[in-house]
């Protein structure tokens, strides 16, 4: 007889959306089910590196990614939910790459402040087209417009306080996002 | 506002262009140093007028 190793990953829920949050896109548990969830939003980079957000279809993505339709569906409801997780996972590395930059950096003037902010994200824009794309023509996706506000707050919040840790700016914000 | 400006900056310079377009970067550069030092001057006037 022989035995049969058992899995030590923990079980894959089942299809469909969370019932513990509804409308929220199921997160993968399983090694597997992650690398088919990154196999998806890399098809959806490229497909919007090649034609742009409207060329990023459930249909086109799945075909792209060499998934199944209820592969694709078993993690994301519909093509907003794709981008949104798209954007999420572009976000993370932008704030990776800005605390990377900007370690150990305490900016000596204005001049200075604005040219290295601004260069960074012209640097991640120029080498993640498909978040240039996603990030400036995307929000026509009300997931994405909602991700765009939210970090583009943050984002204010931040510069804040490198301008005060700087000595450029007071505690007291002036007007850094709407 | 900055980073709101600083977003239709990039907006621009990304449009219908896989680089940046440096005219458009260096415009940005400047209306926004250009910007963020008035903001700044106005802020430290009103609050000395306060004080």
């Amino acid at each position: 007889m022989v035995a049969v190793a058992k899995s030590t990953e923990p079980a894959e829920p089942p299809a469909g959306p969370d019932p513990a949050q509804p409308g929220r896109r199921r997160q993968p548990v399983q090694v597997r089910s992650r690398e088919t969830v990154e196999r998806i939003l890399g098809a959806a980079a490229a497909l919007i590196e090649e034609g742009g957000v409207d060329a990023v279809t459930t249909r086109a993505i799945a075909g792209r990614a060499d998934v199944t339709a209820p592969s694709l569906y078993r993690f994301f409801a519909d093509r907003e939910q794709v981008l949104d997780a798209l954007i999420e996972q572009h976000l993370e590395r932008l704030s990776a790459f800005l605390a990377e930059a900007e370690t150990g950096w305490t900016p000596s003037s204005v001049t200075e402040f604005v040219e290295r902010e601004l260069g960074c994200y012209a640097a991640y824009f120029q080498a993640n087209r498909n978040a240039a794309r996603l990030w400036l023509d995307g929000r026509v996706s009300p997931t994405v417009r909602a991700e765009v506000l939210r970090y583009n707050r943050r984002t204010a919040r931040r510069l804040h306080g490198v301008a005060v840790a700087a000595d450029l700016a007071p505690r007291r914000p002036i007007c850094w996002s709407s | 506002m900055l980073v709101e400006l600083g977003d239709r900056i990039l907006d621009l310079a990304f449009r219908e262009r896989r680089d940046p377009d440096p005219d458009v970067i260096g415009h940005g550069r400047i209306a926004l140093t250009a910007y963020l030092a008035a903001a700044l001057r106005l802020q430290a006037n009103t609050a000395r007028r306060r004080r």
